[in-house]
């Protein structure tokens, strides 16, 4: 009897064809193995316990530091320029008004 | 926004890992670049528009983040429908089989081109689960199930031959 396409071996089981061919057999069983080897490998891997705490490590390096701001310095400049402005234009009423008391 | 965040990294962090870890075969890489895939994430979640699902997007980030790092290290990711990948497989089988009996689950896995390989490793990880698989790998569920049927007849194969090389059958 001609042995069945391996997918055809597999959906039989122990109890079809493999059970009187003992090549078949064999690779049924080598099947199984695969299968057991694969499951005991990586059946139940979890992430590491660190890995969260890495990346959020990572992250608190990586966020990039602000720049400073410059409001304090154009507030300081519109400030004097305020300042300037005012005695710019206080300043020849003063000198009249002294040259006139003169 | 940290709130998501939080949220993404409780219900989702073991998945992302899975699949580096499924993608670049070994643990510590797949720990950086699951780091790098999180890091990721959270830059881009104030973007994030839901056009797709949000595991969608999360695996496609962390498949990115996986490739970035494959191809830092130049490996190639073969193709099932490429020639030179199938070739590649084929002289794998033909190596012989130099594992122990029991069959250790990574001289396995080498055995295999590396499609094959994330496909079966996610597998086990998933809890055998053909959609999950499908989902993390972005791939068509029929491709998930033609790669796990073609690597596990490829090292059934491999491993009967062997054994019967041996005399053990």
């Amino acid at each position: 009897m001609a042995c069945p396409e391996f997918k055809d071996l597999l959906r039989e089981g122990a109890n079809g064809h493999a059970a009187h061919c003992e090549k078949c057999r064999a690779l049924l069983e080598a099947a199984a193995d695969v299968d057991r080897a694969f499951e005991s490998a990586f059946a139940g891997i979890t992430a590491p316990s660190g890995l969260t705490a890495a990346a959020r490590a990572r992250l608190a390096r990586e966020v990039p530091i602000r720049p400073p701001s410059l409001l304090p310095e154009a507030l300081d400049f519109i400030g004097w320029a305020a300042v300037l402005a005012l005695a710019a234009a206080l300043l020849p009423h003063l000198i009249l008004r002294l040259a006139g008391a003169g | 926004m940290a709130e998501d965040f939080e949220r993404i990294v409780r219900e989702y962090q073991d998945r992302i890992f899975r699949l580096a870890y499924s993608m670049l075969g070994n643990r510590a890489a797949a720990e950086e670049a699951a780091q790098d895939a999180l890091v990721r994430i959270w830059r881009g979640l104030p973007g994030f528009r839901a056009r797709s699902s949000l595991a969608t997007w999360i695996y496609a980030i962390t498949r990115n983040t996986c490739l970035t790092v494959l191809r830092r290290r130049d490996m190639a990711v073969g193709s099932l429908d490429d020639p030179a990948s199938r070739r590649d497989a084929e002289r794998r089988m033909a190596q012989g089989w130099s594992a122990a009996t029991p069959p250790d689950a990574e001289a396995l896995l080498n055995r295999l081109p590396a499609k094959y390989r994330q496909v079966v490793a996610l597998f086990y990880m998933q809890e055998k689960s053909y959609d999950e698989v499908a989902r993390m790998l972005g791939m068509p569920i029929g491709t998930v199930k033609t790669c796990l049927f073609r690597a596990r007849k490829c090292l059934a194969l491999g491993l009967a031959r062997e054994r019967v090389g041996k005399g053990g059958v």
